[in-house]
């Protein structure tokens, strides 16, 4: 039986994981993976002087289910018609939809890929809500996709936190990912959600008791953490700490970090949490105790200039949103588990505070002295759509385009910034390889994506190098995924189904039918019926954590 | 003066014409105009199948005949001069930018509303209809101005952010209904909510101002009375900000 | 239990909104012999799981096969196609739906337009504030009643939702606040009962959010309806957790301002204290074709896709176009028996192929009409209860063709067929 083989010969290779940093060397194709030799006589494409990288890995963008689906449904306005791709004739069938910063599902898989990325996770699924996510992920096609659930604000883990029985949050959180086929576990201002169901709207700081003493920020982040750390799930615990959004937050953050030191952990679109008290920038700070602590990464949250749609499940944060903006708003309280907050926003470079934000961000990268442990994203639709993904990727490269930016946005709360002060670090490509792909792989534990070693995925993008970065990666002359060209010449020719990633660890069955108990009192579903159900692709192969 | 460019229908045949835009017609010969896309279903025709095009280059469109056919007529429109000699249809100058939309007789429903969904309509831009017009006319309008000669339907203004509906003759039920901070003038009767509170009788000096040149530059009979008389001033929605107002004119304080 | 009984526990019935998921269907004979824990519109739901398998196509019987083929060719002919989305389909029966809407170039639409169309827009234009039922069962101190008692359409929701069970942050301290709207009463247990007629409703909600935000009214208790609704203002505030219930089926009195002054009430009320909605719904998963509709197409309802890409036009939905006589040929795609009667009405008028639960009953006259199975009684899959959570749908029987292979087999032809021809 033939196998489909392919060679990109005469590329300049960027593959950090392997050492490799624009050295010309073929890369080769086998049967949807990366093999070190073919035979002489295997089909060639001629990449010569194209860069050629891993596929883009994003980790933490708003893709699928409720949340996003009622974003998409608020925004009518918004949407702009997005035709079917001309695919070549093959077993899938191409779609139209709606573009726009919450693009529909179909689109949300032809744009990923034509940008080069081809692994997506999104980052917050409310448990009861995962089927659902699930079925939006089917019809996202291309790229190989997952989620987080939301654990830390719901019921049963409080109960168990309440009552002294921390030790059950690990066989909790293993059965909650199992059932729900989820990726990982993601905490979204612990605690804060619950209390803003109760009309507590502020979480003071790490210890503010959350219906009991015993439950607090800081239990609820310890325990999942070393959840996460106790099943060596291949991602760390993923946290949205306490008080996105507010002057002054940058202490918190620190705290949470400090409270969890030692423990691998990552917290998500920093950016929202790394400001000082009076609106400043608190960049510093956080970039001084990451640096200083490997088990410690993030992704950014760079805020871009334009349109984005707030959605998370941090509720309160989108009321006080929804009254200073004057926009819609939506809050659903969700089944004892989570949130969810949904308001339209606009970043303008003439407002203060949008300005600061840009700047808290870029400065996160460029402060980080260990770019493996922080990577790229908008925290998509939050901070501005994947799409712009090119356009920061020059603002971190192209330091004259980047004071360009700097002199037109509102100085009034960005003087004695890192930033202002003038950084004058421009990422390399080797970098941006990094934060882009190869760091998030590495993070999500994922070892056969963000690298082009034998045995890895062929997921590829060629880019073809000009003089402006944001060219460059906008469009990618080449994308291949699990060795299908999805992307030829510049053009989305396929659209192969892609993949679920999730794990499912074990959990002790004894526990099982204590939490069977309190479901059957208190649930509205039947715990039978809760979770995603057995999904078609197996389960991950990751890596968990050593430690 | 010729000057302007002049579209008579052919056809009665429901119809969106969303390429009828006038600001983009300045650059635009007849039988490029002729040219643009009109879509009927699934099908794309062009706007000359559905027209008689004569006149070029110009942001001043004239719809000779009836247009009540048509649709969402000015929509998004963003600059120059839309005139309509006969009834417009429903959505008439729906999430209006800027620019000037006459209509000769009467207007639709939905008189410079948002398009479905959104919770802004009109942004800016002039609306004056010589006749009257159906139901929300202004609705959920940011700015600009709609005046109408002759009576509206239920719900002139309502949810109005910002902005200006006068109502030359009387103004139907839930008149202002969830408005912000919009200004509905009435010269003749209108039931003013229980959200609304009775301010003061007054003359405000905006109603001169807008009259007289809605009047001069459209040639919209204006009577004086309106212009001399005084008006009573309800504040409201209270459901709301609060801070748009109904002025109803009467004939003496 | 008697030998060769069969019993499947844990299926959602989707008789109602409600998706109650804890039915345990016993079968005896490819018969549903019966079904604990259902209600009265639950046992009607699942009857005996028996429906009719009829295919015809040109007022013949034909085979799944030709009838799949006729119905391609008669759709892909069609100048100005609708797809109508009915009730009683899964969720990916509905994808599939929406995907042979997409290559038809069609219009479609679904129940909602003709039942919750109003609230989606509001929720469009205002946004929405939701609590789902454990939020509901679990927090709800206040419960708010406008113009619905659920006993009637919704017979379990207070047994499994509200007010009944113990919530565990409330016990069972409730207040019952009922709202009769004209005809449409609240429950008749209700701790304040407070009564408006129709015309004075959205006057009511005006006061009543006015009344909230403390915006000074004025002398205005001479007032009758402002005395009326002062007393309710006064009581929904002192809740710590309120929940307002509406429902979105039509009722007696059906006005588009119920929905926006609802949601403004609700705003209004989460500047002090905490509040959100709860909008019934009724059977057949009507919920997961919103959602479903608008992670394919953007848009919940009205999705016109005639220029090969969505476009939202709840204004021109597919009632419009029908009484225009603009559309050619109708899919209909579901339970026509679900369907309100003008929706039935105007379908019967033009010329349709069906595809669905008992069509071949329903005296639409088809072209094609194809019987399929129910969702979650043969068909497996997923559905959405009424707070759009997602539940599954098992197999209890086996029966007629699938709803969702009938359309997912005209999608590929219809689509060959294009390619072919291009």
């Amino acid at each position: 039986m033939s196998k489909a083989r392919l060679r990109l010969r005469g590329g300049k290779l960027y593959d950090p994981t392997n050492g490799t940093s624009g050295t010309v060397r073929d890369v080769c194709i086998e049967d949807g993976r990366i093999v070190a030799s073919l035979p002489d006589d295997a089909p060639t494409l001629d990449v010569t002087g194209m860069l050629v990288m891993p596929g883009g890995v994003d980790m933490h963008a708003h893709i699928a289910a409720g949340s996003v689906n009622q974003s998409r449904r608020l925004l009518p306005e918004s949407h702009h018609p997005a035709g079917a791709p001309q695919l070549v004739r093959g077993n899938w069938l191409p779609r139209s939809g709606s573009d726009g910063i919450v693009p529909t599902t179909f689109t949300t898989g032809y744009r990923y890929a034509g940008l080069g990325y081809t692994t997506v996770f999104d980052a917050a699924v409310a448990p009861s809500d995962a089927r659902h996510a699930h079925a939006e992920l089917d019809d996202t096609p291309i790229i190989d996709a997952g989620f987080y659930t939301l654990l830390g604000n719901d019921a049963y883990l409080l109960h168990l936190l309440a009552t002294g029985a921390r030790d059950r949050a690990r066989d909790y959180a293993a059965w909650v990912l199992n059932t729900t086929c989820a990726y990982a576990i993601k905490v979204v201002n612990p605690g804060g959600v619950e209390l803003w169901k109760r009309n507590v709207r502020q979480v003071e700081g790490l210890d503010t008791p959350v219906g009991s003493d015993r439950v607090t920020p800081r239990v609820i982040l310890e325990t999942l953490a070393d959840a996460a750390n106790a099943l060596s799930l291949p991602h760390a615990l993923h946290i949205h700490g306490n008080r996105l959004g507010e002057a002054g937050n940058v202490e918190t953050t620190l705290a949470s970090m400090s409270a969890l030191d030692g423990r691998r952990a990552h917290f998500t679109h920093v950016q929202f949490h790394s400001y000082e008290t009076g609106w400043r920038s608190g960049a510093r700070r956080v970039m001084e105790y990451v640096n200083a602590h490997p088990e410690v990464s993030i992704d950014v949250g760079q805020v871009m200039f334009g349109p984005a749609v707030t959605v998370t499940a941090d509720g309160a944060v989108e009321y006080l949103l929804h009254k200073s903006s004057g926009k819609k708003w939506v809050n659903i309280d969700i089944e004892l588990e989570t949130g969810c907050g949904i308001v339209p926003y606009e970043y303008r470079d003439r407002a203060a505070v949008a300005a600061l934000q840009w700047v808290v961000g870029l400065e996160l990268f460029l402060l980080a002295a260990d770019p493996w442990r922080v990577a790229l994203s908008t925290d998509h639709p939050n901070g501005g759509s994947f799409l712009s993904y090119p356009e920061l990727i020059r603002l971190l490269m192209d330091k004259p385009y980047r004071d360009e930016c700097l002199s037109r946005v509102n100085p009034k709360l960005i003087a004695g910034s890192a930033l202002v002060d003038g950084i004058g670090r421009e990422y390399t490509l080797d970098e941006i390889a990094i934060i882009t792909r190869a760091a998030p792989a590495r993070l999500l534990g994922l070892t056969n994506k963000g690298h082009l070693g034998p045995g890895a995925d062929a997921d590829i993008t060629v880019y073809a190098e000009g003089e402006n970065a944001a060219v460059t990666f906008t469009s990618p002359r080449y994308v291949f995924k699990r060795g299908v060209m999805v992307v030829e010449e510049g053009a989305l020719r396929r659209a192969p189904r892609g993949r679920r990633l999730y794990v499912q660890p074990s959990s002790d069955s004894a526990f099982r039918r204590h939490l069977k108990q309190w479901w059957s009192e208190n649930a509205t579903m039947a715990f039978e019926n809760f979770g995603a159900g057995p999904l078609s692709d197996a389960p991950t192969e990751a890596r968990g954590a050593a430690r | 003066m010729t000057g302007e460019i002049r579209l008579r229908p052919i056809t009665s045949a429901p119809l969106e014409v969303e390429c009828v835009q006038p600001e983009s017609f300045a650059q635009l010969g007849t039988q490029e105009i002729a040219s643009l896309p009109v879509w009927i279903g699934r099908d794309v025709g062009q706007l000359g199948d559905f027209f008689a095009v004569t006149g070029e280059r110009s942001t001043r469109v004239r719809i000779e005949g009836d247009a009540s056919h048509l649709d969402a007529l000015g929509a998004a429109m963003t600059g120059g001069t839309l005139i309509i000699e006969g009834n417009a249809g429903r959505a008439l100058g729906r999430a209006m930018r800027g620019g000037q939309i006459h209509v000769k007789g009467n207007a639709g429903d939905l008189v410079g509303a948002p398009i479905s969904g959104a919770s802004r309509g009109m942004l800016g831009g002039e609306i004056v209809i010589n006749g009257s017009a159906g139901a929300d006319a202004g609705a959920y309008a940011r700015r600009g101005l709609v005046v109408i000669r002759g009576n509206a339907g239920p719900g002139a203004a309502r949810g109005m952010i910002a902005g200006t509906v006068v109502v030359c003759g009387d103004a139907a039920s839930e008149a202002g209904v969830w408005n912000k901070r919009g200004t509905l003038l009435v010269m003749g009767t209108v039931d003013v909510g229980v959200t609304y509170r009775y301010a003061c009788t007054y003359r405000p000096p905006i109603v001169p101002l807008i009259l007289r040149s809605v009047g001069k530059r459209f040639g919209l009979p204006v009577n004086d009375r309106w212009i001399t008389g005084v008006y009573r001033r309800f504040s409201g929605d209270l459901a709301e900000l609060g801070k748009g107002e109904i002025l109803q004119w009467t004939a003496s304080a | 239990m008697s030998v060769g009984a069969r019993v499947v526990p844990f299926v959602t019935c989707l008789g109602c909104g409600c998706a109650c998921d804890d039915v345990t269907a016993t079968v005896r004979d490819g018969r549903i012999t019966d079904v604990a824990n259902a209600c009265d519109i639950g046992r009607r739901w699942f009857g005996d799981g028996s429906v009719p398998s009829v295919i015809r196509s040109g007022g013949q019987t034909v085979s799944l096969d030709r009838a799949i083929v006729d119905a391609a060719s008669v759709l892909a002919a069609a100048h100005r196609p609708l797809v109508y989305l009915a009730p009683e389909l899964s969720c990916e029966t509905q994808r599939a739906a929406v995907s042979l809407a997409d290559a038809l170039h069609a219009m479609l639409d679904s129940v909602s337009a003709a039942t919750i169309a109003d609230a989606l827009l509001a929720g469009q234009r205002r946004g929405r504030i939701a609590s789902t039922l454990a939020e509901v069962r679990h927090r709800a101190d206040v419960l708010v009643y406008w113009g619905i008692d659920p006993q009637h359409r919704y017979p379990r929701f207070a047994s499994r939702f509200a007010p009944d069970p113990p919530g565990l942050f409330v016990g069972t301290a409730r207040t019952i606040v009922a709202v009769d709207v004209g005809e449409e009463y609240g429950p008749r247990n209700a701790d304040l009962r407070v009564r408006i007629a129709p015309d004075e409703e959205r006057a009511a909600l005006a006061i009543l959010r006015a009344l909230i935000l403390g915006r000074p009214l004025g002398d205005t208790f001479s007032n009758d309806l402002m005395r009326r609704v002062s007393r309710l203002a006064e009581r929904i505030a002192q809740g710590k957790y309120i929940v307002v219930l509406n429902e979105a089926e039509p009722g007696a009195h059906r006005r588009g301002d119920r929905a926006d002054g609802l949601i403004a009430l609700v705003e209004a009320l989460n500047a002090s204290t905490r509040a959100g909605m709860c909008t019934l719904r009724a059977g057949g998963n009507r919920s997961g074709a919103d959602a479903v509709l608008t992670w394919q197409s953007g848009f919940p309802m009205s999705v016109d896709y005639a220029r090969g890409t969505p476009r939202y036009r709840p204004d021109v939905g597919a009632m419009q176009l029908l009484e225009m006589r603009a559309v050619d040929i109708a899919l209909i795609v579901g339970a026509p028996l679900e369907l309100p009667a003008p929706v039935r009405e105007s379908l019967q008028r033009v010329r349709s192929v069906a595809v669905g639960p008992r069509v071949s009953e329903t005296g639409l006259g088809s072209e094609v009409a194809i019987d399929t199975g129910l969702p979650g009684i043969h068909e497996a899959g997923m559905a959405m209860r009424l707070d759009d959570l997602p539940l599954p749908l098992r197999q209890i029987l086996s029966g007629p063709p699938l709803a969702l292979d009938v359309i997912q087999s005209i999608d590929l032809r219809v689509r060959t067929a294009g390619a072919d021809s291009a």
